[in-house]
Parts: C-alpha cells; structure tokens; sequence
C-alpha cells in the first residue's frame, strides 16, 4: 500500500486533502473523497489501454500547461497567467477563481509516460496516458488440432 | 437549448462561476462554462432577464452537465447590442450601456 503524494497551493493539510490524497490512488473505489463536485478538479479514469486525465480549467491556454509523467507520478501544473492585469478594472463581482493549480499523483496502473497525448479544448485538459504491458494480458484465442 | 432535447438526455445543472466588470462603455460578464463551446451555448433576453445556457461535454455521475445562469437587467442596458462569445471554456457576455447610463462629463466653463 502507498499513499498518492498530493501537492496543493491551498489548504494542504486540510483532512479533506489528506483523505483525497489516499484515495487518488484507488480510483477505481469511485469515492467522493476525491469528487470535488460537479464541472470541478482532476479527474483520472483507468481504462483498458489507457489511463484519461481530465482538469477543467477554464480562460488559460495550452501553454500555461506543464504536465510531466515520471514513472507513474503524473504532475500537472497550471498557470494563470493573464489575471495580474485584470486587476486594475472594476470588478461587480468577482467568483472565478485566479489560482493555478498544482497537483502530483501516483497512477495505479503502469503506464508509458512518453506516449502521453495532451490536449486543451473547451477548457478542459484531457491526457490520455497509454498503459504498459496491456497487450501482453490482452486475450488471445488459440487454435486447437 | 430545446425542451426536446431536455427530455432525452439527462442533464446535471450547475450555477457557473460568474466575474463581472463595469466598464466606461460596458458591462462584461463572464463564466466559467468548460467542456462547452458556440455550438453548445444560448443567450437570451427575455423580459429583462438575460439567461445563459451552455451543454458541456463534462459529465458527473453519468449525467451530462448543462451550466445555468441568468441576471436581472436594468434599463441601463443596450439590449439591442448585446454580443457574446466563447473561448477556452469561458462565455463572454458584453452588455453596452445605453446612452442614459453612460457617464457624461460635463466641461465647467
């Protein structure tokens, strides 16, 4: 057993944090520790070939991403760049969120991080990060004589 | 959105984080809306009230997540001139003010 190393810029020591951390590294237990609501966070999906990545992350662009696959520690990172200048205007009301993100999980599966594809569309950042070793357990049907 | 379409798929609804600015000219909504674009997002003014639907490709617990929103306009408001647009998961809504609200600054002789 090994806990999912979870780094976060806010409320890092935050029980909630502790408990999503842990259970980041079984996503198949599809627990609400690692929910953070509708439209909201990191969601990582083991699939059969490959492990899908989704963040949405609304008003950045594809370069404000730093995504990094070491082993099966998947870092992402995301910049907001634009928001310092948008300080000088006027604001009615403010609710959108001006933090970059940061987090740091180990995968459950083994994966082929340098196969890694990675896209930024709508808002939302979607990896897809191929498994290793799958084909080898894929069934294979055997003739018989 | 139709009332057709409602009926067939089911929809999570979510209030979209809202950022609102005043301008000299303007006001300028905008929302957090990721996973939907032009094609998936509707504005419309309807007896003052302005409503902002978008279908986003996101989903939570099987259910499709439709982002709703809607504001109380005043009489400030150009209706007629209303624009807006999406980018990188985010609805831009431009408001101009009508002419009355517009600030005028007067020259003291």
């Amino acid at each position: 057993m090994y806990y999912a190393q979870t780094r976060q810029h806010h409320n890092a020591d935050s029980f909630h944090d502790l408990m999503k951390a842990f259970f980041r590294s079984y996503p198949e237990w599809n627990t609400m520790w690692t929910d953070e609501g509708p439209g909201k966070g990191m969601k990582v999906k083991v699939r059969e070939k490959d492990v899908r990545v989704t963040l949405p992350f609304p008003g950045v662009s594809a370069k404000d991403f730093e995504v990094e696959v070491v082993g099966d520690m998947l870092s992402i990172r995301a910049n907001r760049t634009r928001e310092a200048a948008d300080d000088t205007k006027q604001y009615l009301c403010r609710e959108r969120s001006t933090e970059s993100f940061q987090e740091s999980v180990r995968l459950p599966v083994r994966v082929n991080g340098a196969e890694t594809s990675a896209k930024y569309v709508d808002g939302v950042l979607t990896l897809l990060i191929p498994r290793e070793g799958v084909e080898a357990k894929a069934s294979k049907q055997i003739k018989v004589d | 959105m139709s009332e057709e379409m409602k009926k067939n798929e089911q929809f999570m609804e979510v209030l979209p984080a809202a950022d609102i600015i005043d301008d000299e000219k303007s006001a300028i909504i905008s929302l957090e809306v990721p996973g939907a674009n032009a094609q998936t997002v509707t504005v419309e003014v309807k007896d003052q009230i302005l409503s902002m639907e978008a279908r986003s490709s996101l989903t939570w617990h099987g259910m499709q997540l439709l982002y709703k929103r809607s504001f109380q306009l005043s009489d400030a408001v150009d209706v007629e001139n209303i624009s807006a647009k999406t980018q990188d998961g985010v609805l831009t809504v431009t408001l101009p003010k009508s002419e009355r609200a517009k600030v005028h600054r007067i020259q003291v002789q």
